[in-house]
């Protein structure tokens, strides 16, 4: 009895120590690199190598690994060059809050990118906000992320822009007069989905059915079923490659004939074009990425991906490429330390970028981009058509 | 600081194993779901202090009774379900909870909810406050768990683990004892909730999903479940060792699975349960006290 409880009792206080060390410790962490123009410049990064989402983070974080090795091979930043700190978030946001400290506190950062998708990036978000440290989301779309100050930019479009380009694509490109809705059922189907009903309602159109289903999903011929006999002219799916790969498939395997419209959730070579196969030809995505494009920025990425990673890139590694391509702009010209970062991204105006150009960010953080349209033909994405409205593609600024 | 949130994460972890730990370890009740209950009060705080304005003090003890309300009954479901059955059922409370939260308008559905920092007496708390609450929490949760093994309430409860009919007729309810146990553990659960939705700032229903309550179940019964202080040891571990393994990033996930293999062929007692190689080298090296029960 009684050494059972000093033993109890040692452990109790062994892990209140470890906690209470939390309290004081950390002095010691290294300082943020000063102005001493030899230390490499380090850039913080996370992405959901492991995980539900490890498909995307692996594309991320090649596409980090190339950026970096890219500014470093063009002269650096002013001389200096340019370091990767990268973690796994396993897509838990618990851990990407410290993640986030550690990048803030303990590697000294002066700025950071998230590879990752919205509730890990929404709640690491606020920790830059409150240690001053520039953060830019790749292809995170909760609309909270930017708002909680100056110091979050996001370099995709908002969920809420997204949405309304398809409705655009929908109405004007593909003539359709009636949808039906298939959507994942998380932050990013719904925002779509929301948005996409708002603005193709507002041009006369009709949503005859909305339908929405969980990440792991397998099994659509119900539904799809469902959506034959209501003969829509299209249907709509903001939804991931590996449940749009299903609807691909068993879409085909229905007959059933109706043009598809999806988002760039799908825009995956690995896990969409090649999972879907032939039954991908013919869908249109709105998109970042623009294959076809003529920018050089544009072109170097792919052949460098591809070269890099044996197969062509899609949107998410595009979208994390151009992060870093924004940051060492932005650092080349105002300055690496983090308040001239922040700065220097306001003041970009039409930068040449992987993804486009770039015509800048608004007041929240938010890009200003034209929306890609692509359509898939024989197993790649090729160019349809450019959405430059300013109508749809400014992003709303609160 | 980071070592505050790496502190902070190890005493949510405590929280929630010692509140598993007073259900599975110390009643016997197979629980699958504790995840279900932690949501339960993060929601609850953060519905109570973002949309009804209360102050956190408030919401703090209220997370945890809406949450214990919650557990009561699910209590009341294991008198009439025993051992695998109330296990399964136990995943199900857990998964049909985060649907909710992930399709009702009022929880924030798929957008998730965001809760405002706590503010006590003018004092907007940082992770340093909420630091120092988690230390008194753990404290007071550990103290009433280090006086359950010896109490007619702790004795009671390992009587209808051991022997349920045994322990009936000696005149013990063990029904009253299963409901019981249920309505403290989770009450700790909820109270753990509010203090994570606080600290996070925002939360979403996938941060209560059902890998969650394996977690929480990994860490008691790592230490040891049905002791007094196994299950901080499980969460000190488990909490620690993601974050001390980062650096070999792509194998992390498998050295923490590896680890968890490896101590469940050698030590499934747990690392202090009885007979277990620690608790004999620490008998061994004060060869006094006879170990065990």
């Amino acid at each position: 009895m009684k050494s059972r409880f000093s033993l109890s009792l040692l452990i109790l206080i062994l892990s209140l120590g470890l906690m209470l060390a939390g309290c004081g410790g950390g002095g010691g962490g290294d300082k943020k690199p000063a102005a001493e123009n030899k230390t490499p410049i380090k850039i913080g990064f996370f992405a959901p190598v492991t995980g539900p989402a490890a498909a995307d983070g692996d594309s991320v974080t090649k596409a980090a690994k190339l950026a970096v090795e890219k500014i470093n091979k063009t002269g650096g930043i002013n001389g200096r060059q340019v370091e990767l700190v990268a973690y796994d978030d396993n897509l838990k946001p618990q851990e990407a809050v410290s993640i986030a400290q550690k990048l803030t506190t303990k590697d000294g950062v002066v700025a950071a990118v998230s590879g990752s998708y919205s509730h890990t990036t929404r709640a690491a978000a606020p920790i830059f906000e409150n240690a001053k440290i520039p953060m830019i989301a790749a292809y995170a779309l909760h609309p909270d992320i930017t708002k909680g100050g100056d110091y979050v930019f996001r370099q995709s479009f908002v969920g809420t822009a997204q949405g309304k380009a398809g409705a655009f694509v929908a109405v004007n490109m593909l003539k359709a007069k009636t949808v039906a809705i298939l959507n994942v059922d998380n932050d990013f189907g719904t925002t779509l989905a929301d948005s996409f009903t708002k603005y193709f309602e507002s041009k006369g159109g009709k949503v005859v059915s909305r339908d929405k289903f969980t990440m792991v999903e397998k099994e659509f011929n119900p539904v799809l079923t469902k959506i034959k006999q209501l003969k829509p002219d299209l249907i709509y799916m903001p939804t991931y490659s590996g449940t749009g790969a299903q609807i691909a498939r068993q879409a085909k395997e229905l007959n059933l004939g109706i043009q598809m419209l999806g988002t760039e959730g799908i825009d995956s070579t690995m896990e969409f074009l090649k999972v879907a196969g032939a039954t991908a030809d013919g869908i249109v995505i709105t998109t970042n990425l623009n294959r076809e494009s003529k920018l050089k920025a544009t072109q170097e990425f792919i052949k460098d991906y591809s070269e890099m990673a044996k197969h062509a890139p899609d949107m998410v590694a595009a979208s994390t490429y151009d992060c870093f391509m924004v940051l060492a702009e932005a650092m080349r010209k105002n300055g690496a330390e983090p308040e001239k970062i922040k700065d220097g991204i306001y003041k970009i105006k039409d930068f040449e970028a992987a993804t486009g150009i770039i015509k800048g960010y608004n007041k929240l953080g938010e890009v200003t981009k034209n929306v890609q349209v692509q359509i898939v033909k024989n197993g790649a994405f090729a160019y349809y058509g450019e959405i430059t409205d300013a109508e749809i593609i400014t992003p709303p600024d609160k | 600081m980071y070592e505050q949130v790496v502190a902070i994460n190890i005493g949510l972890a405590m929280l929630l194993a010692m509140s598993l730990n007073i259900i599975t370890g110390f009643a016997g009740q197979p629980t699958l779901g504790h995840a279900a209950f932690y949501g339960i009060g993060a929601y609850t705080s953060a519905l109570l202090t973002a949309k009804a304005g209360w102050p956190f003090l408030l919401a703090l003890p209220a997370a945890g009774l809406v949450a214990a309300v919650v557990g009561v009954l699910l209590g009341l479901f294991s008198v009439r379900v025993r051992e695998d059955f109330l296990a399964v059922t136990t995943i199900g409370i857990n998964f049909v909870v985060v649907a909710i939260f992930q399709y009702v308008e009022l929880f924030g559905a798929s957008l998730g909810l965001a809760v405002p920092k706590p503010v006590l007496f003018g004092l907007r708390f940082g992770n340093t406050e909420i630091l120092i609450l988690l230390v008194i929490l753990n404290i007071l949760v550990y103290l009433f768990i280090r006086h359950l093994p010896t109490s007619w309430l702790g004795l009671a409860l390992g009587g209808v683990r051991n022997e349920e009919d045994a322990a009936a007729s000696l005149g013990v309810n063990p029904d009253h004892y299963k409901v019981f146990a249920f309505g403290i553990g989770t009450f700790i659960a909820g109270m753990t909730g509010s203090v994570y939705a606080h600290f996070m700032g925002f939360i979403s229903s996938s941060d209560f999903a059902f890998p969650v309550s394996v977690g929480v179940l990994s860490m008691a019964v790592l230490g040891g479940l049905g002791t007094v202080s196994g299950p901080l040891l499980g969460a000190v571990i488990l909490t620690l060792s993601p974050e001390v393994f980062r650096f070999v990033s792509d194998y992390r996930m498998l050295v923490y699975g590896g680890l968890l293999v490896l101590m469940m062929r050698f030590q499934p007692q747990g690392l202090i349960g009885d007979d277990s190689f620690l608790r004999r080298k620490w008998i061994g090296l004060f060869s006094r006290g006879k170990g065990g029960e």
